[in-house]
């Protein structure tokens, strides 16, 4: 499992996820996505695009981080999960509480 | 080709890699759909996760779990045997999915992808032990 993070600036955390978030995936990255994400107070940005499979104990994290930051007044999207990947996503209903766009730049313009 | 599978692991983390790779191989060597295996995939996770770190008061580990994957004409049926705490999934509570963010819980959604991405879930509790079976 690996973690990136693309951007950190002053406007925006992007955050890029790649390989397989189960159990052992969530435990090797979840300290340093909640940590970034949530301690930087900005809109957020997670690209699942290289993400092979995802978890119920991962959409957990993505739920918490959303919460975290909504509370500080900034959103978070999900941008180009895998068709398998985006439909279990979509299964647990996290569409309706976090937005999931298809390009960066649909994620971009909603984080604005 | 064989087309079933009998696995035992210890109730250990560690060891679902191993469960995910061999039950994916036969479910690839026998021609099934990606969306099948991930089912499958997700399933396991849930199911083995769910045992593991909640069914037992004392070690998982000195716990046997067992897993049956069988093909079937018209899918793929995995049976969990367990000696954990009796805990039938069908029981829990839906999860609200219209509750907006601030009330949304955090967990809770293994159970509930179970429902939603299987064709079928059955439980029954015998000899002490937890027999849950999916169908997908």
């Amino acid at each position: 499992m690996q973690f990136s993070v693309i951007r950190a600036d002053d406007s925006i955390t992007h955050i890029a996820l790649a390989g397989r978030l189960d159990i052992q995936g969530l435990n090797a990255i979840q300290d340093r996505f909640v940590f970034t994400a949530s301690s930087r107070h900005k809109p957020t940005l997670v690209d699942l695009s290289q993400v092979t499979f995802l978890a119920s104990l991962a959409m957990g994290m993505l739920v918490s981080t959303a919460k975290t930051l909504q509370h500080r007044g900034v959103k978070m999207v999900i941008v180009q999960a895998p068709e398998l990947v985006q439909k279990a996503l979509e299964a647990a209903g996290i569409q309706k509480i976090i937005p999931m766009v298809a390009t960066e730049s649909e994620a971009l313009r909603m984080l604005a | 080709m064989r087309d079933e599978l009998a696995i035992q692991i210890r109730g250990d983390l560690a060891e679902l890699a191993q469960v995910n790779a061999k039950v994916t191989d036969l479910l690839q060597r026998h021609g099934t759909g990606a969306e099948v295996v991930y089912r499958a995939q997700l399933a396991l996770e849930e199911v083995l996760s769910n045992v593991i770190r909640h069914g037992y008061e004392d070690n998982p580990a000195e716990h046997a779990i067992t897993i049956h994957v069988q093909l079937l004409p018209d899918g793929v049926r995995l049976e969990f045997v367990d000696d954990g705490r009796a805990f039938d999934p069908l029981s829990v509570a839906e999860v609200d999915l219209d509750l907006p963010l601030e009330d949304r819980r955090v967990g809770g959604l293994g159970v509930h992808l179970l429902r939603t991405m299987t064709k079928g879930l059955n439980y029954e509790r015998k000899a002490g032990c937890n027999h849950l079976r999916v169908d997908l």
